[in-house]
């Protein structure tokens, strides 16, 4: 066979994936940057076994590969916390790609964003890997370009901790005070001991986290690179604008409000927005073009739905990972409110938008 | 008989339970009860909601009702050991009832649903809720609110299911898991993003 005529059958072009691929960069950088070649290596391994799934069904089904299986890789690979094991990533990738995409008929026709669905599985099914074990950035100015990973220090020690900022601060041990008072700390301390409680000033959190050098999962640290690339998904038109606003507006004013309602653990609007992995799953995940609704009313709807959900889990379960489950549950609920709208909504016929691609 | 607190801490209780029935714990996403039918009536969003309808109904009359044959005519008598055999009874004559009310005043969703409606009374749904009623102690009041809970819990459940098999292309999906299959495990993806909600209002 003619390599051109190859190519072609083998894996499908879509513009629209290799944008977000694209947007994503700044991220993969960011986590080696801040967690070493192995964050690198995490990468490429979610891609190569996602894309031997893929590969095993799209023959079957005499198709090609779609390149939404790369974004799917790498935004599964970037939500993983650092120093995961390898068995996790590909055991994850497979209930991503196999159980919530290629079950349905494979590219296009999944409900679930495969990404999201993978890493609920592995956080349900290996919990202490997923939420126990965190490595902490490295703290130098060459960040960890020098290093494979940070699980250990130059010293060669173990340099495992145990909970997240977010973690910490759900469960009190950190609290967000004015610059003026006299206690507030401007770093946030890489260990921290159970009864441990300490005071940081507002303006110190907001700069941490947007720069991203505190422990996390690898690519979401720091909200400033994902928001570099979110904001080229957002003036190509990649990603849904509509989706975009709704979720960052209605889960700044619902965290803002709880806060000053003084609800305990919820933080205060921006410090929620730019924490955790928020604004990679409002920008990256949630405007999924397959997994989300197709009317505007209805997107609308699945993004305020995620953001009541955010703000509960996040904040009252057991769990961390509030917008991950929240996203799913947006899914759910995706084609239920695009039939509402269909069947519902008064006067002219909403306008359907076409599908251009998917994560 | 369960203790009663002050009415309004009881109305307050009750609304709790009820959110947590419909999230952390829903009956159909956390305890698997009631598959039967939530897979074979899930093809279409409108008889999906009807029978998500009538299952809610029967949940929350029939709470009470049983919560008061239980209370005031079992205990009582010392006869508890016979409440599988009652409620039964309770929950199959009211479906009859519902039954007929159903065919009088809407003939169309009386034959969408079929044999389904006859068959709520043996949706594992209504008897675990009951069931759960009568082993948690609840009140009154709180049963009340459970039994709604629980209903529109699984009326949530279906209706999402029902939109999102309108929307699944079969003639992609692998030919074995066509139907049934395929409905499981969407469902099994529902339950992991509702354990999520594991810890809030407990």
């Amino acid at each position: 066979m003619a390599q051109t005529v190859k190519k072609n059958t083998f894996v499908r072009k879509q513009p629209a994936m290799r944008r977000v691929l694209l947007g994503l960069t700044p991220c993969v950088a960011g986590a080696v940057y801040y967690f070493g070649w192995r964050s690198l290596a995490a990468v490429v391994f979610c891609c190569a076994v996602g894309f031997l799934y893929e590969w095993l069904f799209c023959r079957w089904r005499k198709e090609p590969v779609s390149e939404a299986v790369f974004v799917t890789a790498v935004l599964f690979a970037l939500v993983m916390p650092p120093g995961v094991g390898w068995h996790v990533m590909a055991a994850g990738m497979a209930f991503a790609v196999l159980f919530s995409k290629e079950m349905f008929g494979g590219y296009a026709k999944n409900i679930f964003n495969p990404a999201i669905a993978g890493r609920c599985f592995v956080y349900i099914c290996f919990p202490v890997a997923l939420t126990g074990v965190w490595y902490p950035p490295a703290q130098e100015a060459a960040g960890a370009l020098t290093r494979w990973s940070t699980m250990t220090t130059a010293d060669g020690i173990s340099a495992k901790t145990s909970a997240t900022p977010m973690a910490h601060v759900k469960a009190g041990r950190i609290e967000l005070v004015d610059s003026s008072d006299p206690l507030a700390v401007s770093v946030i301390p890489i260990k921290m001991s159970e009864d441990e409680r300490i005071k940081i000033s507002r303006w110190e959190f907001w700069k941490t986290l947007f720069l991203g050098r505190l422990s996390g999962t690898m690519g979401v640290t720091s909200a400033g690179l994902i928001l570099l690339g979110g904001i080229y998904l957002y003036i190509t038109k990649t990603a849904s604008r509509t989706i975009i606003l709704t979720m960052v507006i209605t889960y700044a004013l619902l965290s803002e409000l709880f806060y000053q309602l003084g609800v305990k653990p919820v933080l205060p609007g921006l410090s929620a927005v730019l924490g955790g992995g928020f604004l990679l799953g409002a920008f990256f995940m949630a405007t999924d073009p397959v997994s989300s609704p197709r009317t505007e009313q209805a997107k609308i709807a699945y993004a305020i739905i995620i953001c009541i959900s955010t703000v509960v889990i996040r904040n009252f379960s057991i769990f961390n990972g509030g917008l991950m489950f929240s996203i799913l549950i947006g899914n759910m609920f995706a084609p239920i409110f695009d039939y509402a709208v269909k069947e519902y909504w008064p006067k002219k016929k909403p306008a359907v938008v076409p599908l251009k691609g998917a994560a | 008989m369960p203790t009663a607190g002050n009415f309004s801490s009881e109305i307050w209780l009750a609304v709790v339970t009820c959110f947590a029935a419909v999230f952390t714990q829903n009956i159909l996403l956390s305890y698997f009860l009631g598959m039967c039918s939530f897979v074979s009536v899930s093809k279409e969003v409108k008889t999906a909601a009807g029978l998500g309808l009538a299952v809610v109904v029967v949940i929350t009359a029939t709470s009470i009702l049983n919560w008061m044959a239980y209370w005031w005519v079992l205990v009582p008598l010392g006869l508890e050991f016979y409440r599988f055999i009652l409620f039964i009874i309770i929950i199959a004559a009211f479906v009859q009832l519902l039954e007929m009310v159903i065919d009088r005043y809407s003939p169309a969703l009386y034959l969408a649903l079929g044999i389904f409606l006859p068959l709520i009374t043996v949706n594992c749904a209504v008897l675990g809720s009951v069931l759960w009623m009568v082993i948690r102690n609840y009140s009154f009041v709180v049963s009340v609110g459970f039994g709604l809970g629980s209903g529109l819990g699984w009326m949530m459940a279906i209706v999402a299911m029902a939109g999102i098999r309108q929307r699944l292309d079969e003639s992609k999906i692998p030919a074995g898991l066509r139907g049934p299959g395929i409905t499981l495990i969407i469902a099994g993806i529902m339950a992991l993003a509702f354990i999520g909600f594991t810890g809030v209002l407990q």
